[in-house]
């Protein structure tokens, strides 16, 4: 009886674990995190409009307006992006160009393009690495920790593979994600983002999923600060856009002709 | 059928922990608290948007307009080791600017830019000596993109050259070019300074860019519309006073270096440049910009320049000798900038001037100076002793107007720190010590974001040192100033 007994309470147990991945499952980590970046970025050049709003206690504080422009590298293929600032005024027509590990600032009063290291943090709370195209999966190993179902940011329950991400490379923003994507459409519903030392720097929530550029992409990202929990920044991202991007856009010398819209 | 006391307990085990691992799931499933800290208004999700909008042709124009007041309380020390010929400087300062900078597109090969300052001075400091309305035309230049990434430009172009922070060796237009220094942050003069009348040719491709620049020199004509001091003339005998050639390479086929080489003709004296940054990390960036240019040590410089400029009568000897053969002599200013986390980026820098003042030469100007002091007392020697003092401070001046360190050795930190303690309030720390005689500049500057368009600034300068030593000998020891920047 009692070898019953436990034989039940082990299959009810397995129930409602949705711990390890069966199997069965054809998908790997690499697979996965490839199809979530092909949710999140266009397969060709492209730019969007991206406007950072940042609440504190509950309260919008700050709010930014920029142009992104992103192109794949043709070797290695990762993202370089050029940065347009709109909003606000005393910001407007401030350049950012991100091609690797390598930041440039340039502002068109002082004529000058200055660099800046990774971690300098030129949009309020949001690091460089939250506003700049990226693509995961070329610079994390990940390894799937299982299948979970957890709650969106709209409130719905989404069934998704449980990723857990090492940066590969130190040219990265952060440490380690852990990656929640949902596992029919390879959408990305949350990330809790970690520094070297195991701190948590921030858990994002993508949301508000429409069509654009012939796929269904996040246009919001809610993050929220790791440290101060107060610190919540939207990001809103529209007017996708295929765009024929020149290769000068992306060397610095360009930065004080770049007129582009 | 009866339980043993063993099977009872396995059994209640097993129940707690199905009724955990349900707890669990559950709480996986349906209670992630971090969703409770988004602000209420970030809740509903707005409803989707019409589909993409087609990207919008690039405007026409590009317009940024600002007003910039500061008023500054100065402070002046009572006594000098080294008096002015003249001193008729205000206790307070007052500054405001309409700052405008405009692009207009013709058509998509053919542009033009503009870039202008009008400014009201009140009341002249220890920087500025300028009075009344006047005006800086910094920039107007047409720009042909001529095919691909080929252009050339013509007219009034402020070109900056350099990846060093306190002060650039390769910055080789920056010469005279700040009509007022409104600070003493090489940022911020950047900003507020001349443009060459030149034209420059620049090629840019993957690898790299190459930029020919030629300069003319303009007729050293006295009060003419292009060289006027006064009203709304253009300064170019600021910019232009002699024949200038700049070739610079910009090279991006070596992984995180960005080297850049540049050679500069100033008027017959070559001049050879270097520029390299080096990301270490991800908060760590180090820098070096180098040149070597043929001149003479910045004492025999500055009094030619004086003597040049009608200020120093031609038969008059210089009061101190200098060493006037040309010859090349180095420049250097390397460091590295380091983010905290808490987003604020320091950076500290070392600063060499081989043809600056040496500790000898130091000693030798407050010589001069105290001998000079001591004509000033006797109405027979007192022009004597005026025109002594005109040659020594000739000397400050021309280091200053240069952008310059006037001795050999400096070291230099800039620290900014962005929502430093309370959010919108941006902090900065500008330090500059000569290494010779330990005398120092301090800046300590606070900016608060009032709303996007306003921003309000609080700033204090200190020059503080032995009477005799670089910043100590300065007739102001000190300033305090306030105000805003309005953007329209």
């Amino acid at each position: 009886m009692n070898r019953l007994i436990l034989f039940g309470l082990i299959a009810s147990l397995s129930f409602a674990w949705t711990g390890p991945l069966h199997a069965e499952e054809p998908a790997t980590a690499e697979e996965i995190i490839a199809a979530s970046d092909a949710v999140r970025n266009p397969d060709k050049p492209f730019s969007l409009k991206t406007t950072l709003i940042e609440y504190r206690s509950g309260k919008e504080s700050d709010r930014m307006v920029l142009i992104v422009y992103s192109k794949e590298e043709k070797s290695g293929g990762q993202y370089r992006t050029l940065v347009r600032f709109i909003e606000p005024s005393r910001d407007e027509n401030k350049l950012m160009l991100k091609t690797g590990n390598i930041l440039w600032f340039f502002d068109p009063a002082s004529k000058a393009s200055v660099r800046i290291s990774p971690q300098q943090r030129l949009m309020g709370q949001a690091s460089n690495g939250d506003v700049v195209t990226v693509n995961f999966h070329k610079d994390y190993k990940g390894t799937i920790e299982g299948v979970e179902t957890i709650t969106d940011a709209e409130k719905n329950s989404r069934n998704c593979y449980r990723v857990n991400m090492i940066a590969a490379n130190d040219s990265v923003t952060y440490h380690r994600i852990e990656y929640w994507v949902e596992k029919e459409s390879y959408q990305p519903v949350k990330g809790k983002f970690y520094s070297e030392s195991e701190r948590l720097l921030k858990t994002a929530y993508y949301r508000n999923y429409q069509e654009q550029l012939g796929k269904r992409r996040p246009t919001d990202t809610i993050i929220i600060d790791g440290v101060d929990s107060k610190l919540v920044t939207k990001m809103s991202f529209s007017d996708y856009n295929y765009r024929d991007i020149p290769e000068e856009w992306f060397q610095k010398e360009y930065l004080p002709r770049f007129k582009g819209n | 059928m009866v339980m043993t006391t063993s099977g009872r307990s396995l059994y209640f085990i097993l129940l707690a922990l199905v009724l955990t691992s349900f707890l669990c799931a559950a709480s996986r499933a349906g209670a992630d608290t971090n969703l409770e800290l988004i602000p209420e208004e970030l809740q509903s999700v707005p409803a989707p948007e019409a589909g993409a909008q087609p990207p919008a042709a690039p405007s026409p124009y590009r317009i940024k307009v600002f007003l910039d007041e500061a008023l500054q309380g100065n402070f002046y020390r009572y006594s000098l080791a080294v008096p002015l010929p003249i001193s008729d400087f205000s206790g307070f300062t007052n500054r405001t600017s309409l700052d405008v900078r405009a692009e207009v597109t013709f058509c998509p090969a053919l542009s033009l830019t503009v870039a202008d300052r009008l400014n009201y001075f009140s009341g002249p400091n220890m920087f500025i000596s300028r009075e009344g309305i006047l005006n800086d035309l910094k920039e107007t230049y047409l720009t042909w993109n001529m095919t691909g990434s080929y252009f050339i430009d013509l007219g009034r172009i402020n070109v900056k050259n350099g990846v060093a922070t306190g002060f650039n060796p390769t910055d080789y237009f920056k010469k005279d070019a700040v009509t007022a220094m409104i600070s003493q942050d090489a940022a911020v003069l950047r900003e507020n300074r001349l443009g060459t009348l030149m034209m420059r040719a620049q090629g840019i491709w993957q690898w790299g860019s190459l930029s020919l620049i030629v300069a003319p020199e303009v007729p050293h004509e006295q009060d003419r519309w292009w060289t006027d001091q006064s009203g709304g003339a253009l300064q170019l005998n600021r910019t232009n006073d002699r024949f200038r050639m700049l070739a610079k390479a910009d090279i991006n086929a070596i992984q995180d270096m960005n080297p850049e080489v540049l050679y500069f003709d100033d008027d017959g004296r070559s001049n050879v440049g270097f520029n390299l940054t080096r990301g270490i990390g991800d908060n760590v960036v180090a820098y070096a910009e180098w040149n070597a240019g043929q001149s003479p040590d910045i004492v025999s410089e500055a009094l030619q320049d004086a003597r040049n400029l009608g200020m120093i009568p031609s038969g008059l000897p210089f009061v101190i000798p200098g060493n006037s053969q040309i010859r090349f002599r180095n420049q250097l200013a390397a460091g590295f900038s380091y983010t905290e986390k808490i987003n604020r980026t320091t950076y500290l820098e070392y600063q060499y001037n081989e043809a600056g003042l040496s500790p000898s030469e130091w000693n030798n100007w407050f010589a001069t100076g105290e001998t000079a002091k001591g004509f000033l007392g006797n109405p027979k020697t007192s022009a004597a002793g005026k025109g002594i003092l005109a040659q020594l401070w000739a000397i400050r001046e021309f280091s200053q107007e240069a952008q310059e360190p006037l001795s050999q050795h400096a070291f230099f930190i800039r620290s900014f720190w962005q929502n430093a303690l309370v959010n919108k309030l941006d902090l900065t720390g500008i330090f500059q010590v000569n290494l010779q005689d330990g005398s120092l500049y301090l800046q300590p500057l606070a900016e608060y974001r009032l709303s996007n368009s306003v921003t309000l600034n609080l700033a204090f300068d200190f020059y503080l040192g032995a009477k005799k030593s670089d910043f100590g000998s300065l007739p102001q020891w000190g300033d305090i100033r306030a105000g805003f920047r309005y953007y329209f």
